[in-house]
């Protein structure tokens, strides 16, 4: 039975904005296919046992619940983290989780609150917030739809070095920084992304693509069942409607990419 | 300004809310705002000026659950106390509503008191103005960040209200971390919480783990209900605060026991306490400990709570072709999880309508919907039939029962709640119930057009009416 071990970083301290979803996605589509999911929930002062897990999850927090866990993850689970990562390990870090593993996030006070370094990006807090719905397309996959939709909120405007790329390009929205169009970032198997609302469930193929990034590094597989996704697909088609991003649905071309 | 001039202002603007007020009410609007928004308009110091005509002053209650339900037990026991009180019972909760309920009632002769409910983002605007006797802060949920950004702005939006009074007595929910870290040294504080039969063996929830004062995560003794319960930081030491008024919960299987004590004194011993859900038990005890410190009776206080039914959306019930009907306002998780456990522990589910909106009163962001635990309800949503999503997102919450494991052929879309409730209806077996869980706005939708067909009360005539 094909099995998924989720490592769930922080799920008390980092769980805001219905993180949660993200897990029972994955959960359901693992077991739609008959396999089943563990997830290891890894609080603050437990070992990462890296070997013990086949994909990364971490959520959104407050920035008090941040600088909590920043002390935590630069006690040498940042290095093992971005070992793992180099290694394949397919990772998922959205909002508070995506700012930590960059560089560092300076919060409105002026406060500087040191990342882990995984991601070439960095975080500085702008006075207003950045909130409302979400729709962008990203190139994790070349054929069919390729829009993501979520729902952002976030006061960080983050900025992406020159050794990573985006997620995706805006549709709608505002994204990374409001400024130059891009959203997330990607960097191997591991994304980052400010879309929460939950993201997975509304984005089933995402979710895929984090099931076969893990069973294709452990199994050897290359491909996935398909399922009777009627449900994911309406909500999906909603959400773009309800943004008028419909209309601007891509069918860009590939030389576009690193554009932004 | 002369005082002659100002006072004339004052009269003016009052009577234009009173006039205003009385014509939306005959054109069948709810019309609890516009009218104060106007007046507000016309005399800018109008909240001030009513409230200061308040014979004996004011309670203001806030917090993210539970104003509605706790301002409406506390004027139920002010008026049982003999008052001529005010209360804006609709639930219009910013300066305009505060305006209108105030300018409503004092033309009808409610000048002695008000028990007004303020909304978090509103306190600190409205407290200069009314200087209450006593400000109530009932718990602090996730229900509105896409308003706030964070949890910790609607706290500190209520710390600056209660700074700008400092004369002001403060009663707190001791059992939230973040409510008791409202108390100041300088002030008259007070406390209330809740002991329920078999807390220890819970695990809090997500919202409140760390230490308000110091940021490390709190240590919990007992937990009553999401992150409420007994609590204390290992860091710096803050702890619950020892509450003067408690109530204890025992359940005898569905019925609750709630027996109130502040002191050595009784307010009430209830073998059976009608409002459903613990959330109301919490409710009820804010509502008993500040009439207690308001220096009301404590025959009052039982009364008032013993035949205490739910208000406005808080598992309303009533008759529609035969089948009992109820309306469950659901607005976070921890209020949703609360209808579902009611749900679940009854006989028969029949129809269950689940309408979401995510409009400003609702909030844009319904990520919330993936924290409330439907994967623990999979027997009631398998009974329920027809099980039907609706809501303008409609799309969402029928995903969110796919993937909570509901199975996906008998999930049922239907984005108007009207159109799913009649079509419940029409399927039901005659006498079998529905239930229809709804959002704020999708409530206040559906109570309107249900209003026309069925004896339901149109809801601002409840409470405001009922005093007079």
């Amino acid at each position: 039975m094909l099995e998924l071990r989720i490592g769930h970083l922080y799920p008390r301290e980092l769980n805001l904005y219905g993180d949660r979803g993200n897990l029972l996605a994955l959960a359901d589509r693992v077991r739609r296919r008959g396999g089943r999911v563990t997830v290891l929930p890894l609080e603050p002062g437990d070992p990462l046992r890296m070997s013990e897990i086949d994909l990364v999850f971490i959520g959104g927090g407050q920035d008090r619940e941040q600088r909590w866990i920043a002390e935590d993850l630069a006690r040498g689970k940042a290095r093992e983290l971005a070992a793992a990562v180099r290694d394949g390990m397919p990772l998922l870090a959205v909002c508070g989780g995506y700012q930590l593993l960059g560089r560092y996030y300076r919060t409105v006070s002026g406060e500087k609150i040191p990342g882990v370094g995984l991601f070439d990006l960095w975080t500085e807090a702008g006075s207003r917030r950045l909130i409302g719905n979400v729709a962008i397309e990203s190139d994790l996959w070349e054929e069919g739809d390729r829009t993501l939709v979520g729902f952002e909120n976030h006061a960080g405007r983050t900025w992406l070095g020159p050794s990573v790329r985006p997620l995706g390009r805006v549709l709608r929205g505002h994204g990374n920084n409001d400024r130059d169009g891009s959203e997330g970032v990607r960097w191997l198997n591991a994304i980052g992304t400010y879309l929460h609302g939950s993201l997975l469930p509304k984005n089933p193929r995402l979710g895929d693509w984090l099931i076969l990034a893990a069973w294709r590094r452990k199994y050897g597989i290359d491909r996935l069942e398909p399922l009777d996704d009627r449900w994911e697909e309406i909500a999906h088609r909603a959400a773009l409607r309800r943004l008028g991003a419909a209309a601007v649905q891509p069918t860009c071309s590939r030389d576009r990419r690193g554009a932004w | 300004m002369s005082a002659a001039r100002s006072s004339l202002r004052f009269a003016v603007a009052w009577r234009l809310v009173v006039a205003l007020e009385r014509l939306a009410r005959l054109a069948g609007h709810g019309g609890s705002s516009l009218p104060g928004l106007w007046g507000q308009r016309l005399d800018p110091r109008l909240l001030e000026e009513l409230a200061g005509t308040l014979e004996k002053g004011s309670a203001v209650v806030t917090g993210t659950n539970g104003k509605t339900t706790t301002a409406t037990l506390l004027a139920e026991i002010g008026r049982r106390s003999g008052l001529r009180l005010a209360h804006n019972a609709a639930g219009a909760n910013l300066i305009s509503g505060l305006v209108t309920a105030l300018a409503g009632q004092r033309a009808e002769g409610a000048d002695q008191f008000a028990v007004l409910e303020v909304d978090e983002a509103t306190v600190a605007r409205a407290m200069p103005a009314l200087r209450p006797r006593l400000i109530v802060v009932t718990n602090f949920f996730r229900d509105q960040l896409d308003r706030y950004g964070e949890l910790l702005g609607a706290v500190g939006r209520v710390a600056e209200g209660i700074t700008a009074v400092p004369e002001t007595a403060l009663l707190l929910n001791a059992d939230d971390p973040h409510v008791a870290s409202l108390a100041r040294p300088d002030r008259e504080v007070h406390a209330f919480a809740l002991e329920v039969a078999g807390g220890a063996a819970r695990k809090p929830g997500g919202d409140a783990i760390l230490c308000p004062r110091c940021g490390r995560p709190l240590r919990y003794r007992s937990v009553t209900f999401a992150h409420l319960g007994d609590y204390a930081c290992p860091g710096c030491g803050f702890r619950r605060p020892s509450p003067e008024v408690v109530g204890q919960v025992l359940r005898n299987g569905r019925e609750t026991a709630l027996r109130i004590r502040a002191g050595g004194q009784e307010l009430a011993d209830l073998a059976r306490f009608q409002l459903p859900g613990l959330y109301n038990a919490y409710n009820a005890v804010a509502a008993a400990a500040a009439a207690w410190l308001l220096g009301w009776p404590a025959q009052a206080i039982s009364r008032a709570l013993s035949e205490a039914t739910p208000v406005f959306g808080r598992m309303e019930r009533f008759e529609a072709d035969g089948h009992p009907v109820r309306l469950a306002l659901v607005k976070n998780p921890a209020g949703f999880d609360a209808v579902l456990e009611t749900l679940a522990g009854e006989g028969e589910p029949g129809a269950l309508v689940l309408a979401i909106n995510d409009l400003d009163a609702d909030g844009h962001d319904i990520s919330w919907l993936w924290d409330v635990r439907f994967e623990d309800h999979l027997a009631l949503l398998a009974r329920s039939r027809p099980l039907l999503a609706s809501g303008l997102r409609a799309e969402d919450m029928a995903l969110r029962l796919a993937i909570a494991g509901a199975d996906r052929e008998r999930i049922e879309l239907e984005p108007d709640p009207e159109r799913a409730l009649d079509g419940a209806l029409r399927r039901l077996p005659r006498g079998r119930p529905v239930t229809v869980c709804l959002t704020y706005t999708a409530l206040l939708d559906l109570h309107r057009r249900l209003a026309r067909r069925y004896p339901v009360a149109a809801f601002w005539e409840r409470g405001a009416r009922r005093g007079a």
